[in-house]
């Protein structure tokens, strides 16, 4: 899975950037998560970026009330990601570490299904989304990895 | 210590990274790495402690 990664073309060309931006200030109401409220400024810094005479046209942004099946949806047709929103890596079960979208995480089993085909970036704006799993350290079972095994080749994360 | 990235700096790190990533024709692994140390320089200068620069990582190539 990862050589299927680094087997990718290594280079994209700006004009080619097609930039999905997620921001979601309210996590689902079961993960009692705090208001993230710089979330929505920082996706709409990144458009501005975008357009300002960069050359890359193609910018989606979904900020709040996120779906996880549309952003999902969204992220096989992009090639740079850009997520901004709570993390949560799941001590128990590391397969459900997670973005908390609108109305449910969009877990690590949920990612690894999808198969991008031009993934170059994803930037994870999120706590934890390289921390890993206490139990088993040598497993890197962590939303970075999952982003790799879903095709992004380069991928920005926090580790706490 | 605060166990997690700050949201204020979110817009900090994303704008310094997508200028200088956005500033090439042709974007690849070592211009996104170049970025975020661009980024994290950035949100160094203003002042900020390890504690919130140092948790930013790029994986991949």
């Amino acid at each position: 899975m990862l050589s299927r990664a680094t087997l990718k073309a290594k280079t994209l060309p700006l004009k080619d950037v097609a930039i999905l931006l997620v921001a979601e200030e309210n996590a689902y109401k079961a993960a009692h998560l705090p208001r993230l409220p710089y979330v929505a400024s920082e996706s709409h810094r990144i458009a501005s970026c975008a357009r300002q005479g960069t050359g890359v046209s193609n910018v989606t942004i979904m900020s709040g009330n996120t779906i996880a099946s549309e952003v999902s949806h969204s992220m096989a047709s992009s090639n740079v990601v850009h997520l901004a929103c709570h993390g949560v890596q799941d001590g128990s079960n590391a397969l459900s570490s997670g973005f908390c979208l609108s109305d449910q995480r969009l877990s690590i089993s949920d990612i690894m299904e999808l198969n991008i085909e031009n993934g170059f970036l994803a930037f994870l704006s999120a706590c934890e989304t390289a921390k890993g799993d206490h139990k088993q350290p040598d497993q890197t079972v962590h939303l970075v990895s999952a982003m790799l095994f879903a095709g992004f080749s380069n991928v920005i994360a926090t580790m706490w | 210590m605060n166990r997690a990235m700050r949201d204020s700096d979110g817009p900090v790190v994303a704008q310094a990274f997508y200028e200088h990533l956005f500033s090439h024709e042709i974007l690849d692994s070592n211009a996104v790495a170049f970025a975020l140390d661009h980024a994290v320089t950035t949100l160094r200068e203003q002042g900020a402690g390890p504690e919130r620069w140092a948790t930013f990582i790029h994986i991949g190539a």
